[in-house]
């Protein structure tokens, strides 16, 4: 989730007084905020450290590594690492699998946190508002170590959900080993932990508009669902957009943290994501860090790729790029 | 953006020349002695904690007698491999690095040189280690593959404790191991031995000796899923308490037990287990098993503590326990603690079985876990020192010591027989070692598992094992042939391979699903066939050479 | 008043879905509570109660039964209090510079920081990294690295942001300079932002898990969430083919009273302090968000 400025500052670089030369004036400039500077340093210290020294070893992945050599060192070797990857059918499974899990979540779970922000408008209760809102975003403030117990525990083939099946006369189902629905169950466990945290923003934004407007639909005779129609999506129809490319934009992020906890052997392959296959090409299955660092870099930069092109996009629809 | 564009350039590459810079890691590897001179060695084992292990009366007694100080390094718990992997990939590794062994990554860090290669002599040198070596069954195969260098050390296992004397000998007289496990009276069988409720039998009229036949193992299954006797209602009840790793061991490899193996057919050309037709058969009975209700519905997410709990909770009558005699051992305990008034001896025997024809079809088990990195930097003074230390514990005297505590205090040695004299518990067992010594936790394991010594300190254990023994000698004669290359077979693609179609995974699945098991497996079959095929051509041609 | 009726009509049968979406979301937790409670034997008979009948304490026992829970508390506190306030100042202190928009470089320097959030080094070249600085196996690493989050950080600035300029501007008259101007001015104005910053970080602490598997080895350091990990062990196998007998025993695997126990412990701090936190982080993250 990004949240967007929208409020445009004209806060230029103030107007010398003298006209002097232009460097001279710059460097001015630069003296007169040394304070802000110094704010800065912490920040800036630790996005070098930690971030951009960090990006010199992505050279690694057009090497070939040798531990004894180090980064610098190791010979060259262009583009191999690359060509292995595209001609290894496995990979193509795990992009394939990465960008369905991706969109289905896209498709499922991103207008969950919409429909339940809709239906916390029309609670009338305060105090229910509120409870019912600490138990929705409750589940979020949990690690996936957590929640996969949890839920491990309840799909379990004796647990709640499959006593309740048997008891209506259902059949008990294996959940975590059935790889026709572990993507279903990835989908709604994680709208479950989620999505009360999701539908924060549009609350909020929902809070925002006018009241006039609900009262000239009232007059109208405007039903309660004509209102959401014609009244509050519309008027939240920017902030769907903008959470919307946001979500699009990383769409190879299809939740490690979720899947690397709940995968198990038999269901492994259904679910396994790049983020996961890097994992165990980088530490399990002969590790080569060249490899994997190439592997990294391709998700690294389609990732970057789709969200320079959400952020031209958020820029058409809104006026404002989410990179501002 | 364009600005954006060349900062960014110029911060990375400035940061790039920065590291540069300190490129070269210096690594562990330098000359650091304490102060009586003696070489402190670093060893990263799973779970070490140096404040402890290197804190007892074994660490000091054998640390002593090599004249070196250690310095334990821990090395996460379930995750020790990959970090492992990590810090010797990385030229991070301490002197002694523990590391699963894959013939692939040895063959890699050797060649790349990020780990030390043994001397030239060092079979000359260190005998006991050479033996220890030999005794994995592989050792001519790591010299062909690595131009007669080792890389690191591989741990031999306990398998063959009953003939280790006899092995010995013929090591010293320059036997070659490998072609003396092939002989048919050293042979030893892969276990599938289960624990299962004695009193129940005796109820339902079965006789069972120490070891009984796949069908009357089905047999009895079968009925005490059926009687209930447990009393947890007819759903509850699960015949044979097993996860999806070992339950193949039973019902696969009773029509093929080498079933998940490439391995040497009648012509001796090799091929894939998976593909044999025998493998079907086995699949179905496993199918059967499953859909008949005798494995627990969520069998493969089942794991050894949570089998103990069907057992104990009286829902299965059957368990293929991990680790047959100390599990039984801990077993017992369980199931008296969980149900009050029963005795573990009235109610809990072991048995073997053995395929439907009578015979055992069982394949030996490579004979190796696990192996040890050492660290490039390291002197060749101060890696002579380790090199002792796994000499001592492979030697004659040392290997069973090691077993057993420290001289004079927890054992004695009287007329050449080792008397123990560690303290027991309540129930009449010894202390375990590892109990009284966290150091152990390296020594024990570093090279030579002489399990059978520690076995015989524990008395009930003893009784089991030499009961099976016994009746096993019979069924020993249908031994299939013995190969190891299939386990040090260092293609690439094999490794991708068995990481890809992992057997285990793949057949619970496919029992698991509503397919029919025939047309599922046909069609399973057909995804891996050409791969499997081309890696079986490889292997044959590296067997012509 | 026809009408009225029947919005209300589809309006309580909201409210009861509502109600049970919760009760959904509630109810998987009460259950692991419920499990922690029971024993082995009991479970194995009978998995599924909504009360338990014996309850015992015998899980949490065997959980504190070794220093490893303590132990992980131990260290996740001590990454908390030493972490949670250097990334507090680290964060704020770029959020407000970077809201003054006046000064040159800001831009470069805006951009090059948000690059960062979407582009980054990958696991390994990190590794190195860590490695490089002598921080493996050393609370440092976790300590540093994260330290400084870009998402946090541009909540701060879209909060100044929304400030007016006039505070600002009558300080600069009367000679403050801008450290003066952000710590007495603008940090008290910030405090629900600033408290909802230090919930997201303190829960981000508390949660992780991740970095803590790379960098740190030695399990007498490990933070909560991996000791919680290493119990639940839902991902790796724990057994594997050619083990010896021994080490199959030494391998520890927890039943499932035993993991719910460890799940218990775990959330119970976060369950506790959430609550009260609650009117905090939705002020904070209303103010200064998005506006249709």
């Amino acid at each position: 989730m990004k949240l967007v400025a929208k409020k445009e500052k004209g806060n230029e670089f103030r107007q010398p007084v003298l006209s002097k030369s232009r460097a001279a004036h710059f460097w001015r400039n630069v003296f007169r905020n040394r304070y802000l500077y110094l704010l800065m340093l912490p920040a800036i210290v630790h996005l070098v450290m930690f971030e951009y020294s960090a990006m010199y070893g992505i050279t690694l992945a057009f090497k070939d590594f040798h531990a004894k050599l180090g980064i610098t060192r190791s010979p060259w070797i262009g583009f191999k690492h690359f060509e292995g990857m595209f001609t290894d059918p496995y990979f193509r499974t795990v992009l394939l699998n990465t960008i369905k899990i991706s969109f289905g979540r896209i498709l499922f779970e991103f207008p969950m946190g919409i429909i339940i922000a809709l239906c916390f408008n029309e609670i009338k209760s305060a105090k229910l508002k509120k409870t019912l809102q600490t138990a929705y975003t409750f589940p979020h403030f949990l690690s996936w170590v957590i929640v996969s117990g949890v839920v491990l525990n309840f799909l379990n083939y004796n647990g709640p959900v499959n006593t309740i099946i048997d008891a209506l006369g259902g059949e008990r189902q294996i959940f975590m080993g059935n790889k026709k629905l572990i993507v279903p169950i990835l989908y709604i466990t994680d709208i479950w932990k989620e999505s009360g945290w999701g539908s924060i923003i549009y609350i909020a934004a929902i809070t925002g508009i006018n009241h006039e407007l609900y009262e000239a639909a009232d007059l109208d005779g405007a039903t309660s669902f004509q209102k959401i129609w014609h009244v509050t999506l519309p008027c939240i129809r920017g902030t769907i957009l903008v959470m919307l490319t946001l979500r699009v934009g990383s769409v190879l992020n299809a939740g490690f943290d979720q899947i690397f906890n709940m995968s198990n052997s038999i269901v492994q392959q259904t679910i396994d994501i790049l983020d996961t296959y890097i994992y165990r090409i980088t530490f399990q299955q002969a590790p080569d860090f060249s490899y994997s660092t190439a592997v990294g870099l391709f998700k690294s930069a389609i990732g970057f790729i789709m969200v320079m092109i959400v952020n031209r996009v958020t820029q058409k629809l809104e006026g404002t790029g989410i990179l501002d | 953006m364009k600005k954006t564009v060349v900062w960014l350039l110029v911060l990375v590459l400035a940061f790039g020349a920065l590291l540069s810079g300190c490129g070269q890691s210096k690594g562990n590897g330098e000359e650091t002695k304490d102060s009586n001179g003696r070489f402190v060695i670093s060893v990263a084992m799973p779970n070490a904690d140096n404040e402890t292990w290197g804190n007892d009366d074994y660490y000091r007694y054998i640390t002593d007698k090599i004249g070196i100080t250690i310095d334990f390094k821990a090395l996460s718990g379930a995750s020790a491999s990959e970090k492992a992997r990590i810090t010797i990939l990385s030229g991070d590794m301490a002197d002694v690095t523990y590391c699963d062994f894959i013939m692939d990554e040895y063959l890699k860090y050797g060649k790349q040189g990020i780990v030390k290669a043994l001397p030239e002599d060092w079979e000359e040198k260190y005998p006991n280690l050479g033996f220890s070596m030999a005794m994995t069954g592989m050792l001519d195969e790591l010299k062909a593959a690595g131009d007669n260098k080792i890389y690191g050390l591989v741990r031999p296992m306990d398998r063959y404790h009953d003939f280790l004397a006899e092995f010995r000998q013929g090591y010293s007289e320059g036997k070659n191991i490998s072609d003396m496990m092939s002989i048919q009276k050293y042979r030893h069988i892969d276990k599938y031995g289960f624990a299962y409720r004695k009193d129940w039998a005796e109820q339902l009229g079965i006789k069972v000796d120490k070891i009984m036949t796949y069908d009357a193992f089905m047999d009895m299954a079968r009925k005490f899923k059926e009687a209930d006797l447990g009393n947890v209602g007819a759903d509850n009840t699960v015949a044979i308490a097993v996860d999806h790793t070992e339950a193949p061991n039973i019902f696969v490899t009773a029509f093929n037990s080498s079933y998940k193996f490439f391995h040497k057919d009648e012509n001796g050309k090799y091929v894939c287990g998976f593909l044999e037709d025998s493998t079907t058969e086995g699949l179905k009975a496993y199918k059967e098993a499953y859909t008949s209700g005798l494995l627990a519905k969520d069998f493969y997410t089942q794991k050894a503590q949570n089998l103990n709990g069907l057992f104990c909770a009286q829902r299965s009558g059957i368990i293929f326990p991990r680790g047959e005699f100390t599990a039984i051992r801990k077993l017992n305990t369980e199931f008296e603690k969980a149900n009050p008034g029963l005795k573990a001896t009235d109610c809990i025997d072991v048995c073997w079985i053995v395929s439907p024809d009578g015979k055992v079809h069982g394949r030996e088990e490579s004979n190796f876990y696990g192996g040890y990195y050492f660290n490039p930097d390291m002197s060749d003074e101060k890696f002579a020192k380790v090199l002792e230390l796994a000499d001592y514990v492979s030697s004659e005297e040392g290997g069973p010591q090691i077993k057993l505590g420290v001289p004079d205090k927890d054992f004695k040695i009287e007329n050449g027989e080792y008397i123990i004299t560690r303290e027991k518990t309540e129930d009449g067992n010894f202390v375990d070692v590892a109990t009284l010594y966290p150091s152990y936790g390296f020594f024990a394991y570093f090279i030579n598992p002489q399990y059978k010594v520690q076995i015989e300190s524990d008395p009930y254990a003893t009784t089991l094992q030499n009961d099976l023994l016994k009746a096993k000698k019979e069924y020993e004669l249908s031994l299939l042939n013995r190969d190891v290359v299939r386990d040090c077979y260092s293609a690439e693609d094999y490794n991708k391979f068995r990481a890809t179609y992992d057997v285990n995974n793949m057949f619970a699945e496919l029992v698991v699903s509503d397919e029919d098991i025939e047309t599922a497996w046909a069609k399973k079959k057909d995804e891996f066939r050409a791969t499997a095929e081309s890696i079986a051509a490889n292997m044959n041609e590296a067997l012509l050479k | 008043m026809l009408k009225k009726k029947r919005i209300s009509v589809g309006n309580i049968i909201l409210t009861v879905i509502m109600v049970l979406w919760g009760v959904v979301i509630v109810y998987p937790f009460y259950n692991s509570i419920l499990v922690s409670f029971m024993s082995q034997a009991e479970y194995m008979r009978k998995p599924f109660a909504f009360i338990v009948s014996n309850p015992t304490l015998t899980a949490y026992e065997e959980i504190f039964s070794d220093s490893k829970f303590l132990l992980g508390y131990r260290s996740t506190l001590l990454i908390l209090v030493t972490k949670l306030p250097l990334s507090l100042v680290i964060t704020c202190a770029m959020g407000y510079a970077l809201s003054r928009k006046r000064f040159p470089f800001s831009k470069a320097i805006n951009n090059l920081t948000v690059f960062t959030m979407y582009f980054g080094g990958g696991t390994i070249p990190v590794y190195l990294l860590i490695k490089q600085y002598g921080l493996l196996d050393s609370y440092a690493s976790l300590i540093l690295l994260g330290s400084f989050g870009v998402y946090n950080m541009i909540l701060v600035k879209n909060f100044f942001y929304t400030l007016p300029d006039s505070l600002e501007e009558s300080a600069k008259i009367d000679g403050a300079n801008d450290i003066l101007i952000f710590a007495r001015i603008y940090i008290p104005l910030a405090k629900p932002i600033i408290a909802t910053v230090a919930l997201f970080i303190a829960v981000a602490i508390w949660n992780e898990w991740f970095s803590a598997m790379l960098y740190i080895s030695d399990p007498k350091k490990w933070p909560l969430q991996l000791v919680l990990r290493e119990i639940i062990g839902n991902a790796t196998d724990v057994v594997k083919e050619g083990m010896s007998e021994e080490e199959m025993m030494k391998k520890e695997t927890f039943a499932l009273n035993v993991q719910m126990a460890s799940v218990v412990v775990t959330m119970l701090p976060v369950m506790l302090v959430y609550p009260f936190l609650q009117k905090y982080f939705m002020q904070g993250l209303t103010v200064g968000a998005v506006k249709g």
